[in-house]
């Protein structure tokens, strides 16, 4: 079989980084007809291009078991979950920020004001405990899947961390932001096999 | 407290049918190895904990460690390459080299992977002992492929690199350079791009690192390589780049080079290489050549290997579609009651050829 002959299969999460994921793959001439919305697989039968829709935090697994041979992914992401796959490019899109929120009426202007043994609510929980070391803060992490914004409206914690693009829903949950912990925006990844195995059809995005 | 009374995470059992794949894939590579004189060696599980750490850095980092009834460290061997290693300066210093060797056994290890737990794996692969750089290299990589064809993978390339590459590297571009190496054994080429953009090498040397980490493919790759090279005076590629013209003599398609492939392990001296294939998304075996390793064990010898992770090359086989002989069932007999020591009798007669049981 020849190497451009050889079928790629791409990640694309669903959400945030999704449109621009699309639009990005274009300039390769690649896309999709998605008929339905409910469709997880798509064809560009043309390009021989097959694409995963899957939730953000799954691009990693699918890239870096194989099923997929390249991702579209969050820096934020990457660092969380340390898959081992080939970061190939930053795509530049998807600008977001990982930061440390506490409510807006709360006298803690910085880490350093939280109180010792304080409950720091977030879905990165390994970003989480890295910044809590790094910053020597005696915090415990709370393990969200979502909505982390509620967690200090009920009391769940006293902080969250959480990624913010525009800030508004921060905001419209009376929550401000204190610090920036790490600056992300969308990462094209591959699996290390595919990158070797796959090298022509590679060839295109490295440029 | 709930007693926990299954297998420990990260092992598993055997059942006959699988054992009849496995099995199939330790004869298949058994007897390409016998092919070429190879002989089996076998070492024990325990292994001294100083004899695991001298050997490696990083497998000391993944070993199980206990420690003995006298409060001794001692360890589960983590590789197969240390014991041999340390078995060869103990008992063979006086006979007559290379040593010829092959092996099947267990390995331990805490992370074996990242994306799988398996704690124990069967490695199999050889050691080529007391021949310096040079036809040994390929003999050694024919083996390889060999073994390869034998076990019947239809894909599958083996990727070189050469320690002696990065040494000279470092030798021209210093601590940048090893900043480069580490950003590509992370597979990072956003942060080695990085690295070059900020670093204070001329445009040519720039152009030198882009290029270098595409020089991926066959015998077509190496004038590119050359050409690169003679843009940056100072670095010496000579040498390297007829070792691997000689390799281009003997093999095509299968064998790659890879300027961008860093190693894991951190003994290797010379040639380094991992073979993938695309059914598994990770590499199923990889060796080297390592010339300072039995030194560590008193025995100044040369040595290059690889091995193969057993139950990956099944997995493989397996993606592929390939069928496995099975166990056939035997004959069986019903019981004479009146005579039974004639059933046995005509038992015994059937086994001669085949398998026969009685009938319960």
């Amino acid at each position: 079989m020849k190497d451009k002959d050889i079928e790629l299969t791409i990640a694309i999460p669903k959400g945030y980084l999704h449109d621009e994921g699309y639009k990005y793959l274009s300039r390769f001439g690649i896309n999709f007809d998605s008929k339905s919305s409910r469709e997880l697989v798509f064809y560009d039968r043309k390009s021989k291009v097959k694409a995963l829709l899957v939730r953000p935090s799954d691009v990693n697994v699918y890239v870096e078991h194989g099923s997929a041979d390249l991702g579209i992914v969050g820096l934020d992401l990457l660092k969380e979950q340390l898959p081992d796959v080939v970061k190939i490019k930053n795509l530049g899109f998807g600008y977001c920020k990982l930061v440390l929120a506490v409510k807006k009426d709360s006298p803690y202007k910085d880490s350093n004001d939280l109180p010792a043994n304080c409950k720091i609510a977030t879905k990165f929980t390994r970003l989480a405990n890295d910044y809590i070391q790094k910053k020597g803060l005696i915090a415990e992490v709370v393990k969200l899947y979502g909505s982390v914004e509620l967690a200090p409206i009920v009391g769940l914690g006293d902080a969250i961390i959480d990624l913010v693009a525009t800030g508004s829903t921060l905001k419209a949950n009376n929550l401000i932001p204190i610090e920036t912990i790490l600056e992300s925006t969308a990462f094209l990844i591959a699996n290390p096999v595919s990158f070797k195995f796959k090298k022509s059809r590679m060839a295109p995005f490295l440029m | 407290m709930k007693k926990n009374l299954r297998n420990p995470k990260g092992s598993r059992d055997w059942l006959p049918d699988e054992v009849a794949k496995q099995e199939y894939v330790r004869k298949s590579l058994v007897s390409a190895f016998e092919k070429w004189g190879y002989k089996p060696i076998q070492t024990p599980i325990l292994i001294n904990w100083d004899t695991l750490t001298i050997s490696s850095s990083k497998l000391s980092d993944t070993a199980f460690k206990l420690i003995g009834q006298q409060g001794e460290v001692i360890a589960l061997r983590a590789d197969l390459t240390t014991p041999i290693a340390r078995v060869t300066a103990e008992r063979l210093k006086d006979d007559e080299l290379p040593f010829r060797f092959y092996y099947v056994g267990k390995v331990f290890r805490y992370q074996s992977r990242k994306t799988t737990n398996e704690k124990e794996l069967y490695q199999i692969g050889i050691e080529l002992i007391g021949s310096k750089e040079g036809f040994s290299d390929l003999e050694c990589l024919k083996v390889l492929h060999d073994s390869l064809e034998k076990l019947g993978l239809n894909q599958y390339l083996i990727v070189i690199n050469h320690a002696s590459f990065w040494q000279e590297l470092f030798k021209c571009f210093g601590e940048t350079a090893q900043k480069l190496y580490k950003a590509l054994n992370q597979k990072d080429l956003v942060l080695f791009h990085d690295l070059l953009e900020q670093s204070k090498f001329s445009k040519d040397e720039k152009t030198f690192w882009h290029e270098l980490i595409y020089i991926r493919g066959s015998k077509e790759v190496i004038n590119k390589f050359k050409n690169i090279s003679n843009n940056i005076k100072k670095l010496k590629v000579k040498k390297l780049i007829s070792y691997f013209e000689d390799i281009f003599k003997l093999f095509d398609k299968d064998v790659e080079i890879d300027l961008s492939l860093t190693s894991d392990i951190d003994y290797y001296t010379g040639v380094y290489f991992e073979v993938i294939t695309p059914y598994i998304g990770k590499s199923i075996g990889s060796g080297g050549r390592y010339d300072e390793l039995i030194n560590k064990f008193g025995f100044d010898v040369p040595a290059i290997g690889f091995s193969f992770c057993l139950e990956d090359l099944l997995l493989a086989l397996e993606k592929q579609g390939k069928s496995f002989p099975k166990f056939k069932a035997p004959k069986l007999l019903s019981i004479n009651k009146t005579n039974i020591k004639k059933t046995f009798e005509e038992i015994k007669k059937i086994q001669r050829k085949s398998s026969a049981a009685i009938k319960l």
